[in-house]
């Protein structure tokens, strides 16, 4: 067996959950192996940790802090449970509004001003009346027909 | 008291029934929970949220699995929550220093190490660190075998139950954990042995 092969499942060789024949191979390599062997050692004294963190004390106040906080939980006023799921809702709807809002603001800032120029009125009513003076069959045709007035 | 005076009595509304409950299974939870957090007062605070969980769900109960099943599994789905919900807290910025303390304060917890020598329990917080490291990053089916059969000393069929997998599944998954965290602990043993000290800033 190569070191390889022997470091395949040494968890399991520690556990002591392999079946006899990979447990007497992995053993045998050991024997002859310093590497695996220390690498062995190292598994073994970090898994160790698993022995000491899962013997943990219980806490002798639980039952009594959780009845109060299931208590706390049903005296409070049914009425009123829903407000804080409320509260996500409303906050994002105001922000919409005020986007909704600051937006026609801009807007109305950066929109062109308008005037009443009766001049520009007219002169485009003048434009107008060129197209009919120069029909658009004679524009389009090319020809050398000039219709005055 | 056996599983089904607990739950009738939980089911009766009788007053007794919380405090049996907690006395019974409180050592389960915090056992389970401990696999996958890195200190006592984390398992401790997933405890208290498995217990109130537990009693404000016990209509969904359906009895198809034994009670001790059910509680198994709202302890690994509430510590699995509890890591990612760290995860996302850590994402900005996640440093782990080299004792394997991950940024918490190093506050040396003597209930954990059982040892009164300074250097053996500074030891010892290191590779804890570096064993949660180990187990943290392999993947979460894997992570949930590993830790009940290392943790709750669980047998294939139960973690099967409790995973709702086969026993075969579970002796795969078992498997792989266990070559996944070898290749990761023989990573971090080689750079002991060489005397350099694995990269552990994360950004």
């Amino acid at each position: 067996m190569n070191c390889k092969n022997c470091r395949t499942d040494l968890i399991g060789f520690i556990r002591g959950t392999l079946p006899e024949g990979p447990e007497n191979r992995i053993r045998e390599h050991l024997s002859g192996c310093a590497e695996c062997r220390s690498f062995a050692d190292y598994l073994r004294t970090t898994l160790n940790i698993i022995r000491i963190e899962r013997e943990i004390a219980p806490d002798p106040f639980l039952a009594t802090r959780i009845e109060g906080i299931l208590s706390n939980a049903t005296s409070s006023p049914r009425g009123l449970s829903f407000l804080p799921k409320l509260i996500p809702a409303f906050t994002f709807s105001v922000f919409i509004l005020a986007g909704i809002v600051s937006g026609i603001g801009v807007g109305k800032l950066i929109a062109p001003k308008t005037f009443n120029n009766q001049l520009a009125k007219n002169e485009l009513t003048i434009l107008i009346d060129d197209l009919r003076q120069e029909p658009i069959e004679s524009f389009i045709m090319g020809l050398d027909e000039i219709v005055e007035n | 008291m056996n599983e089904q005076e607990i739950l009738n009595l939980l089911l009766a509304g009788n007053p007794v029934a919380i405090r049996s409950l907690v006395d019974q299974y409180q050592p389960l939870v915090l056992r389970t929970a401990r696999g996958f957090v890195r200190n006592t007062e984390d398992a401790r605070d997933i405890a208290q949220e498995v217990f109130i969980d537990i009693l404000t769900n016990l209509h969904r109960f359906k009895a198809q699995s034994g009670l001790s099943t059910w509680i198994y599994r709202i302890t690994v789905n509430r510590s699995l929550n509890y890591l990612r919900s760290r995860k996302r807290r850590e994402s900005h910025f996640y440093y782990s220093d080299d004792s394997g303390n991950n940024g918490e304060a190093g506050i040396m917890n003597l209930s954990d190490s059982g040892q009164k020598n300074p250097a053996e329990i500074l030891e010892q917080k290191e590779r804890s660190g570096i064993l949660h490291d180990a187990i943290e990053s392999l993947p979460e089916k894997q992570q949930v075998a590993f830790n009940l059969a290392e943790y709750d000393d669980l047998s294939y069929k139960e973690i099967a139950e409790i995973m709702q997998l086969s026993i075969s599944s579970v002796e795969s998954l078992l498997f792989r954990a266990r070559k996944n965290l070898q290749k990761k602990l023989f990573k971090v043993a080689n750079f002991k042995e060489k005397g350099t000290k694995p990269k552990s800033w994360q950004l």
